[in-house]
């Protein structure tokens, strides 16, 4: 992440009301859409009833084959994981944490340009949090009961595409291809990526359901599941890689196991976890050979592609990735910022829809004695209706989520929540008298009329002031003349008026004229400084002068009105700390004007 | 808070000097030494300090109040100034009065300058400061806190006519000679040549240095009735020489190559018979090496050979260069100061704890 604020505060109280609001209002827009698609429904059911022998928009008498076991696993399953996870997304704590304590960390050591495609992503999402990450929410709560109420046809099918589209974006963007570039990389742990299982479930359901009846078909999904589980075995069982031996404690399980344990959750999950560590500090072996094994024998069985072999494969894979979830996974929503179920619950699914292709498989000719299903009036109109107003869900998330990454601009959240946020005030401003760049002086009852945003700056500083400076500059020119930025020198031996004009000037800041940069006697100042609550040390070592950076918002009739820490972490005035710094400036000094 | 940040990520940005600015000036009886210190892999936690000897005690004088991790460079240090380079995001450069190596008084701001040792000079006579600065003018201030003036600037150096032989394309170093004339390093735009040329009323004048193959001057001081210029040449055999300049005549060391060292800082602080030395501070690979480089004389390495933290040498003698050589080694926060004794051995006479506040520059 570029530059992202470490002190940016994830669960800030800010982000969390403005998410709120964000999703309220969405879900309103919801319940209107559904509203009008009941209405619009009823009047097209009552048409479509006169006409009984039709085939109207929601009433067909279209019969199709009954849904093959292996899709209807893979709908039904998928469906209700994107609804977890849909609903995983209403942590307050994802709108800022999602991209900076998952998506950054998976790329940490990723080649370049997985990195910068990463980023860019992530950058995209934190120029609007708030808009992303709520629509994240109706996104994948949409693709979820579109999944489940849409069972056939192209309504299903195109529920299939959405969910592979969507699933194969966050694989890429915010999964960095399945965690592919940390680590030791281990099934274990999640490789190849929940969200691939997503993608490829999504595919299978797109394709015309006939499709996962062909032998052909279940035998290349046996045998390409077959090498993919062979590499994941062959990966676990490589010597040296730190899965065999516990280490002591520092061996890849145990050392896994005392990372998930130390984080907050529940008491009986990190009991799980305490147990696990202490088991694999001295049998990594043993868990690890029945990895091995597990792995190995569902590479070879539907290698074979035998039924009966698969079946018992099938099985051992399902119970002890239900295992591995709990023991290494930590049940995978416990603690931290828990996105989604992790990949044994999905890669399950995969494998059981695998061994259902492969046993229900008939040929071509054999297709036309399947049992064909017509369903009634009521329950696939219902579903065509259940289906539009999923896909209403689905859209009040897909477009603004489309926009994010063309919206011009930056947000203030990530400001808001920087450095314990933005503190609403309502006592008067203590006054000040001093001389300004111009060599005028300049009091708080000279500035009357105006919005006040004023920082404290230091004129030598090396790395805040001149970004805080920019800050101001960018937000004068979208405030205009009725807000002034006064700046109060904050260095007590680089405070000449020869010092101000050339910060003044080299800023780019000589022809602004709601500049103002004040400076005064060592007393006038340090008066200034203690009325505002701005800290300032000379401090030793060839090191800057250490000093507080608040900001003020104060109001045309003198009154302070908001205050917070200025956000110069990016850096540079153009970085993205920088850009919500400046949006928050100009979102208070409005709000003081209204 | 301002210089107390976290550690939080910065972007990345070139932020290697041009040529070294750790060194240091004798002036008489005060001799500043400018020393990086802290971790010095680490930009934003080297912190440039000042170490100044008057009268043989040597103490930690750091100008106050600014972050020195741009580098210091220095002027006249019995009565004249201290710079701090800009750094990171800075555009700015503070100017420290000094009195006997000391920070003195409040201090100015100024615009940017150029990274170089005599990117700055006093004459501490009249008290005339000038300085280069990165935008290619020459500013000039006639005593400390009266206006700054801008006496050239490179575009009208360029189209000086006196000036086409070198076709100027940067000023690299000022000197402010008795009187307040002015001298200036060029970097002609003729593949490996530069140019010293000195003010005569509002005409500039060139030194017959450009016939000298060189492509920077690293340092400009004034050595008595003339000019003393250390002057590189780059590529594959790089070397430096040191050249006495008083009107057109021109007499210069012989050159050392230094194209298997890194020059780690240069000093130019006491004469050897009539004139000027500069004194530079190399590094390899397994030691730092020493040389006085004087005009007309042979060449001298400093012997013992130094140890690789050494990042100065000095002189505290303004006439006997032999006599004063004091050498500062750096171990993160701690400076050690060692003199070289007249049987040949490097002897401690001081141990100097700097407060080095990591962290502070981000």
């Amino acid at each position: 992440m570029t530059g992202m604020n470490t002190s940016v505060n994830a669960k800030s109280a800010y982000i969390t009301s403005q998410f709120n609001s964000a999703l309220l209002l969405q879900f309103g827009i919801i319940v209107g859409i559904v509203i009008v698609i009941a209405i619009v429904a009823t009047i097209l059911l009552r048409r479509e009833e006169k006409n009984p022998g039709g085939n109207g928009f929601l009433i067909s008498n279209v019969t199709m084959t009954v849904e093959p076991k292996a899709r209807k696993v893979l709908r039904v399953g998928f469906g209700v994981l994107w609804i977890i996870d849909g609903l995983l997304q209403l942590q307050p704590q994802m709108v800022l944490g999602l991209p900076t304590q998952v998506v950054s960390p998976t790329v940490a050591s990723a080649p370049n340009w997985i990195n910068s495609l990463v980023t860019h992503g992530a950058d995209a999402w934190l120029r609007h949090p708030i808009t992303a990450a709520s629509a994240t929410v109706w996104l994948q709560v949409g693709l979820g009961i579109w999944l489940l109420v849409a069972n056939r046809g192209w309504w299903s099918r195109g529920a299939g595409l959405a969910s592979a589209v969507w699933a194969l974006g966050v694989w890429v963007l915010g999964n960095g291809l399945g965690g592919a570039f940390i680590a030791p990389i281990s099934w274990t742990t999640g490789f190849p990526g929940a969200v691939l299982f997503y993608a490829l479930a999504g595919l299978a359901i797109a394709l015309p359901q006939d499709r996962l009846r062909r032998p052909l078909f279940a035998l290349w999904t046996a045998r390409l599941t077959a090498l993919g589980a062979a590499y994941l075995a062959i990966l676990q069982a490589w010597p040296g890689r730190g899965f065999w031996s516990g280490g002591g404690g520092n061996g890849a399980y145990p050392s896994m196991s005392t990372s998930m344990g130390s984080v907050t959750q529940p008491g009986f999950a990190a009991s799980i976890q305490r147990w696990f560590t202490t088991f694999t500090s001295h049998y990594s072996w043993a868990y690890n050979s029945i990895v091995v094994i597990v792995l190995a024998a569902l590479a070879i069985t539907f290698f074979t592609n035998k039924v009966r072999l698969m079946r018992w494969s099938t099985i051992a894979y399902v119970v002890f990735a239900m295992i591995n979830w709990v023991l290494v996974q930590d049940f995978a929503v416990f603690g931290g910022v828990g996105t989604d179920v992790n990949s044994m619950i999905p890669s399950s699914l995969f494998v059981v829809a695998v061994y259902l292709c492969t046993r229900d498989a008939v040929e071509a000719t054999a297709l036309a004695d399947l049992p064909h299903e017509k369903g009634t009036k009521e329950s696939v109109a219902m579903r065509k209706i259940g289906a539009l107003c999923a896909i209403g869900v689905f859209l009040v998330g897909a477009i603004p989520m489309l926009l994010v990454g063309i919206l011009p601009g930056t947000s203030d959240a990530i400001a808001a929540a920087a450095n314990g946020g933005v503190q609403n005030l309502s006592s008067a401003a203590p006054g000040f008298t001093l001389m300004d760049q111009r060599g005028q002086q300049v009091s708080l009852s000279s500035l009357r009329g105006k919005t006040i945003v004023m920082a404290f700056l230091d004129p030598v500083c090396t790395t805040d002031c001149p970004v805080e400076a920019q800050q101001m500059r960018l937000a004068s020119e979208q405030l205009g003349p009725n807000t002034v930025m006064v700046a109060v020198d904050t260095n007590p031996l680089y405070r000449s008026l020869a010092s101000i004009q050339t910060f003044t000037d080299n800023e780019g800041l000589a022809d602004n004229t709601s500049w103002y940069f004040l400076t005064g006697s060592l007393d006038q100042l340090r008066s200034v400084w203690s009325a505002y609550g701005v800290d300032v040390q000379l401090l030793p070592g060839g090191a800057m002068v250490a000093h507080t950076e608040p900001m003020y918002v104060i109001d045309g009739q003198g009154t302070m009105r908001s205050t917070w820490t200025a956000v110069t972490s990016g850096g540079t005035a153009s970085s993205l700390e920088s850009q919500s710094g400046v949006s928050l400036i100009v979102a208070q000094a409005k709000k003081a004007q209204s | 808070m301002s210089g107390m940040g976290p550690n939080s990520a910065m972007p990345s940005m070139d932020l290697s000097a041009p040529s070294p600015v750790a060194g240091g000036v004798n002036d008489g009886s005060t001799t500043m030494a400018i020393v990086p210190m802290g971790h010095l892999s680490d930009p934003f936690n080297t912190f440039y300090q000042t170490f100044t000897s008057v009268n043989g005690t040597w103490s930690e004088t750091t100008p106050p109040g600014v972050g020195t991790n741009g580098g210091i460079v220095v002027a006249s240090p019995t009565n004249g100034a201290a710079a701090v380079l800009p750094f990171y995001a800075s555009s700015v450069s503070a100017l420290s009065p000094l009195a006997n190596g000391v920070s003195v008084g409040a201090g100015e701001v100024v615009g940017k300058m150029t990274t170089n040792p005599s990117a700055l000079s006093v004459d501490p006579a009249s008290g005339v400061l000038a300085f280069v600065g990165a935008n290619g003018q020459v500013r000039v201030q006639a005593k400390f806190d009266a206006p700054f003036k801008t006496a050239t600037t490179l575009s009208a150096l360029q189209q000086a006519p006196t000036l086409k032989s070198c076709g100027v394309q940067a000023i690299t170093s000022v000197a402010v000679e008795p009187g307040g004339s002015l001298a200036l390093g060029l970097r002609c735009s003729k593949g490996g040549t530069s140019a010293v040329a000195q003010q005569n009323g509002s005409l500039w004048s060139i030194d017959s240095v450009a016939g000298l193959a060189s492509d920077a001057v690293v340092r400009l001081d004034v050595d008595g009735p003339g000019l003393l210029a250390l002057v590189k040449t780059g590529g594959m055999h790089a070397t430096l020489r040191a050249l006495q300049i008083e009107g057109s005549t021109v007499a210069a060391s012989p050159a050392i190559s230094i194209m298997n060292y890194t020059l780690r800082a240069t000093s130019a602080s006491a004469f050897v018979g009539t004139s000027r030395s500069d004194i530079v501070t190399l590094v390899g690979t397994s030691h730092a090496d020493a040389v006085v480089l004087t005009p007309g004389a042979k060449t001298t390495h400093v012997a013992p050979l130094l140890p690789l933290s050494t990042q100065s040498v000095v002189s505290t003698s303004g006439s006997d260069v032999a006599a004063g050589l004091t050498a500062i080694s750096v171990n993160k926060g701690i400076a050690t100061i060692k003199t070289l004794g007249s049987g040949g051995a490097w002897t401690t006479e001081k141990v100097i704890r700097v407060s080095i506040q990591y962290g502070s520059a981000q």
